[in-house]
């Protein structure tokens, strides 16, 4: 069910600032059967076409904060819910251009009865928010 | 007294993904659709607030929907995140105070047992009875395949139970364990896509048997068996069953059980794991607890099919019933 309801497509929308885009933002709901604390966010990337976005390079919005992954990894006591839709913001110069596109997302949650995180990726093809 | 029904939430966890329910419309799922009445939460899955501290207003949010539809707290599920920041694993006071967190929780929701993962080492338990004597919750450390109910990890748990003397220690047995064969959904799935009818009876009979999987594995290999009858044997990797006679050398211990099920079928039969011979069991012990409806069967769909949870839930508890024998 991940795959199907991690990344919504109408979830996916170019940040314009001032009439210029600056990104784009993913919602994306957590692979993983309940919630947890941001410290267990281990990693999370994004593939926009080509172009990988890694961690050091997203910011991530829950409960109304914004964080950075450095931030989160000492976090224990703020959490990601289960089915609750969390913000990544991916910085594509311009926003998302008009046209078909292509996106992956890869979230690895921590998880201590496993010995550690597995990424789970979902791939969305021909996206194109701008309605293009 | 007999045996009791409940559902785990963990049941329903694509629709309350989903949006379609929230914790509410759970509970009168639960008690107005499926028909049962205890009620068995994972605190952060389907939290009652937010996790764990939740408000007195939403305690008593809670305990008024434990009212209005006339449903019971039974086992709330814990998890001890032993690996909460990368790169080192909690030491035994920062796990036991997680343990901690989760029997308070429980308490202010009126649950009188957690569930404690098996992977949790027996001293976090055992320097938590204390507290779980305070908050007067039991700890039920859980037997999930591929553990054994004759595991050595499990007999070093039941040494410590007897050396403690507490009565707030105990084991939650989960139906995966009685696990005979593959969900009929598998193996039609397998067939359809062209899987070898004979090579998955192979599999089937020789699970059945209790033949060791990586067995049956190799004897695959050399058969030349193809993709679609290895992913069903491979299904089976982490099942190692118990037999349903051993809940008697645990007995003393048995607080809850997890009623792990894949697939009921338009009969209310569960078509992959042993129910009758454990509750019969059950019965003869005079289990009094409760057994909570488990469904797991969410994986076997992939595409645009999907379970339908409430449905198979139903089922399960009809089944329940019947072998209970209400």
């Amino acid at each position: 069910m991940y795959d199907k309801y991690m990344v919504l497509r109408e979830d996916i929308q170019s940040v314009i600032e001032n009439g210029v885009g600056t990104g784009f933002n993913v919602k994306l709901r957590i692979p993983y059967y309940r919630g947890v604390f941001l410290s267990l966010v281990e990693d999370i990337s994004v593939t926009f076409n080509n172009t990988v976005f890694t961690r050091d390079q997203l910011k991530f919005t829950v409960g109304g904060d914004t964080y950075t992954f450095e931030e989160m990894a000492t976090i224990s006591t703020l959490r990601w819910e289960y089915g609750e839709k969390a913000t990544v913001f991916v910085p594509l110069k311009g926003g998302i251009p008009l046209g078909l596109h292509r996106i992956e997302v890869s979230v690895t949650i921590r998880i201590s009865y496993l010995g550690g995180g597995r990424p789970f990726t979902v791939v969305l093809e021909n996206v194109c928010p701008m309605g293009g | 007294m007999s045996i009791k029904r409940g559902v785990s939430f963990y049941s329903y966890q694509q629709a309350y993904y989903k949006g379609q329910y929230d914790l509410e419309g759970l509970i009168r799922t639960t008690s107005e659709v499926v028909g049962a009445e205890g009620i068995e939460l994972l605190a952060e899955q389907t939290p009652v607030g937010s996790y764990p501290n939740p408000s007195d207003a939403d305690v008593d949010k809670w305990f008024g929907w434990m009212d209005k539809y006339k449903t019971k707290p039974t086992c709330m599920d814990s998890f001890i995140d032993y690996l909460m920041f990368k790169g080192r694993v909690s030491t035994l006071k920062e796990q036991v105070q997680m343990m901690e967190r989760d029997l308070r929780l429980a308490a202010r929701l009126g649950f009188n047992v957690i569930r404690v993962l098996c992977p949790v080492r027996k001293e976090v338990v055992e320097a938590s009875i204390p507290i779980a004597e305070y908050y007067n919750v039991k700890m039920g450390v859980e037997v999930h395949s591929p553990m054994m109910i004759h595991a050595r990890w499990m007999e070093e748990y039941v040494d410590m139970f007897e050396r403690s003397g507490s009565k707030h220690v105990g084991i939650i047995p989960d139906f995966g364990i009685f696990q005979k064969r593959p969900a009929r959904k598998l193996l039609q799935d397998a067939l359809k896509r062209g899987a070898d009818e004979k090579a998955l009876d192979y599999i089937v009979e020789a699970f059945e048997n209790g033949t060791d999987i990586h067995r049956i594995i190799q004897e695959l290999k050399q058969r030349n068996a193809g993709p679609q009858e290895m992913q069903v044997a491979m299904s089976l990797i982490r099942t190692r069953p118990s037999k349903p006679e051993e809940l008697r050398d645990i007995a003393k211990y048995l607080l809850h059980f997890h009623g792990k099920f894949f697939e009921m079928d338009e009969y209310c039969s569960e078509t992959s794991v042993d129910y009758e011979t454990p509750i019969k069991i059950m019965k003869e012990l005079g289990f009094n607890g409760y057994i909570c409806s488990e469904y797991e069967g969410q994986r076997l769909y992939t595409g645009a099919e999907e379970a339908d949870e409430v449905e198979q839930v139903r089922r399960h508890q009809v089944m329940l019933r019947k072998l209970i024998g209400e």
